[in-house]
C-alpha cells in the first residue's frame, strides 16, 4: 500500500468512527480489508494528527478531533460546494500564496485552498513580512479562475474582507470593522490581512490568489513590541479560546456565497456592508500614495469600491495607497 | 495638472506626429488630439483641442511633472506596448528596497514579469508579451495608471 492510499484509509477510518461515534474494531477491519496490525497502524498514525479515539472491549470510539489546519479536519462537514473542493495542509511553508501560485499554474483547480499552521516567509504588502505564529492563527490562500475581466478582480481583495467581517462577527461581540482595502479591525487594531495576487493576460484571468493571514489565538506576548499596541487577535478581543478550524470554515462558506454573488454583479450587492463596516467613511485621513502624500476626508466608497476623498473640495477617486487616519 | 502644463502638452503634440495624447495623474485626466494633414479623412490640419475629462483642476496637482517627452515614442509602431490590464499604481519592483524588474535597455523574453499594478491590496505582476529590449519606461513608479495605459515599450527586433 502506497502513502497515499493509505493515507486515504486513515482519513476514512477517522470519518467512520466519528460519524458513528463507536464502532467495532470487527467491523472497521472489514470495511477497509485490513488486519488488526496495519489497523493500529492507523490508530497511531491519527493519534498523531491530533485525534484521541479509545481502543477499549473492541470498540473504537470518538474522543476528540485536534483544532488543527489538516486536510481531514477542514474538510469535515465543510458546508461549501466549491470553496475547499480540494485542502492542500502544510505544517509549515514560506507563504500559503506563493504554494497556491504554484499550484495554480500546475492547474489546480478553482476552489483549491492552501494552508498552513506557519509560514516562515509570510507576505504582506511588497513583501512586508506578516507575522505568522505557528498553531495560533489561520494562514491560507484560495485559488479563483474567475471568467470576468482582470479590470474587475481588485474588488475581490473587498469582497474577501466582507466575509471575514462577517465571519468574526459570528464568533465575536467586538467591533469589527474593515480599514479600506483589506484590514480587518478588531475594536480598532488589527485582526486580520488580505492580499491578493492576480495572474491575468489582456483580457483573461488566469488565476486569483486571494490570501488571508488571521490572528485567532494569539495572546498579547505573541506579539512583537512594535506591533503591541495595534494588533490583536479574536481570542483576545472575545476573550475566549477560538476553535480556527471552525472559524476557516465559517470563512469558506461565507466567502463562497460573496463569490458566487461576485460573479453576478460585483460589489453591487455588498456596498451597503463595505460602507457599514468601513472604518474610514467620515473620517480625515492621511493617504500616502505611490510616491506622494495627501490628507483629505473620507466621503465614500463607490461601486468599484473606491475611497472618494474629499481634498479641499476637490474630490479624488482613490483605489491604491497606505491610509492613515488622522482624527474622527 | 496647471494650465501651463496642458499648454505645454498642447504645444508637444502640435510639434509633433501624433494624433492624440492622454495624460493622467490624480483621477484627473487629460486628452489632447489633432487631426493630421495626412489622416484618412482627408481634413487639413486642424489646431488641437484639450477635451477635459474631469474637472479641470484649481490648483496644480501634487504629483512631478509627467514625463512629456517620454511619451512620443509611442509613434513607432513598430514597438509593443505593454499595457496596463487595470486602473491602479504603476510598481517597478516587487517591494520598495528590491531591484526594478526591469530597466531601460534590458533584454526581457515574452512572459517575464516587468511590473506590478496594484488596486486595493491586489497585486498583478504585469508580463511582457513580446520578447525584445525595453525601450522606454513611460511611467514612473509610484504613479497611478488607467485601463488600457501604456506603461513600457518593448522593441521586438532589437
Amino acid at each position: 500500500m502506497n502513502n497515499a492510499t493509505k493515507e486515504r484509509v486513515t482519513e476514512r477510518l477517522i470519518n467512520e468512527i466519528r460519524i458513528n461515534q463507536t464502532i467495532p474494531i470487527d467491523k472497521a477491519l472489514a470495511l477497509f480489508s485490513i488486519g488488526l496490525q496495519d489497523l493500529l497502524v492507523h490508530l497511531k498514525t491519527i493519534a498523531s494528527w491530533g485525534y484521541t479515539i479509545n481502543n477499549e472491549n473492541s470498540n473504537l470510539s470518538f474522543v476528540s478531533a485536534p483544532d488543527a489546519l489538516i486536510d481531514s479536519e477542514i474538510s469535515f462537514g465543510l458546508q461549501t460546494k466549491l470553496i475547499g473542493c480540494k485542502v492542500v495542509a502544510f505544517q509549515s511553508v514560506a507563504s500559503t500564496n506563493s504554494t497556491a501560485q504554484n499550484l495554480a499554474e500546475q492547474g489546480a483547480t478553482e476552489g483549491t485552498i492552501v494552508v498552513s499552521e506557519k509560514q516562515t516567509k509570510g507576505k504582506g504588502r511588497f513583501s512586508r513580512h506578516w507575522y505568522s505564529i505557528e498553531k495560533k492563527g489561520i494562514y491560507c490562500s484560495i485559488i479563483l479562475r474567475p471568467n470576468f475581466n482582470p479590470e474587475d478582480a481588485p474588488g475581490l481583495s473587498l469582497m474577501t474582507a466582507v466575509a471575514m467581517a462577517d465571519t468574526c462577527k459570528q464568533f465575536t461581540q467586538a467591533s469589527v470593522q474593515i480599514k479600506w482595502p483589506n484590514d480587518i479591525l478588531l475594536n480598532s487594531k488589527k485582526a486580520a490581512g488580505i492580499l491578493t495576487e492576480l495572474s491575468a493576460e489582456k483580457n483573461k484571468i488566469n488565476h486569483v490568489i486571494i490570501g488571508i493571514g488571521m490572528n485567532i489565538n494569539h495572546t498579547t506576548d505573541d506579539f512583537h513590541d512594535e506591533i503591541k499596541s495595534t494588533a490583536t487577535s479574536l481570542s483576545l478581543e472575545s476573550k475566549t479560546q477560538i476553535n480556527r478550524v471552525q472559524f476557516l470554515q465559517k470563512f469558506l462558506v461565507n466567502f463562497e456565497n460573496y463569490y458566487m454573488q461576485y460573479n453576478q454583479d460585483r460589489l453591487t450587492s455588498i456596498l451597503t456592508k463595505l460602507r457599514d463596516y468601513s472604518s474610514l467613511i467620515g473620517t480625515q485621513i492621511h493617504l500616502e500614495y505611490g510616491n506622494d502624500i495627501i490628507d483629505g476626508k473620507v466621503l465614500d466608497i463607490n461601486q468599484d469600491g473606491a475611497l472618494l476623498l474629499d481634498c479641499d473640495g476637490e474630490i479624488k477617486t482613490i483605489n491604491s495607497g497606505e491610509v492613515t487616519i488622522l482624527k474622527n | 495638472m496647471n494650465e501651463n502644463y496642458i499648454k505645454k502638452l498642447i504645444k508637444l503634440v502640435e510639434e509633433s506626429e501624433i494624433e492624440s495624447l492622454e495624460i493622467s495623474s490624480w483621477g484627473k485626466k487629460v486628452k489632447i488630439t489633432q487631426k493630421l494633414s495626412a489622416s484618412a479623412n482627408g481634413q487639413a490640419g486642424v489646431p488641437a483641442y484639450v477635451q477635459p475629462m474631469a474637472a479641470p483642476p484649481v490648483a496644480p496637482a501634487p504629483v512631478a511633472a509627467a514625463p512629456v517627452a517620454e511619451v512620443v515614442p509611442v509613434v513607432d509602431d513598430k514597438l509593443i506596448p505593454v499595457i496596463s490590464p487595470m486602473v491602479g499604481t504603476f510598481y517597478a519592483a516587487p517591494s520598495p528596497d528590491a531591484d526594478a524588474y526591469v530597466s531601460v535597455n534590458q533584454k526581457v523574453s515574452n512572459g517575464d514579469v516587468v511590473c506590478i499594478v496594484e488596486a486595493m491590496k491586489l497585486m498583478n505582476e504585469i508580463e511582457a508579451e513580446a520578447s525584445g529590449r525595453i525601450v522606454k519606461i513611460l511611467v514612473e513608479n509610484g504613479q497611478p495608471v488607467e485601463y488600457g495605459q501604456t506603461i513600457f515599450l518593448i522593441d521586438p527586433e532589437a
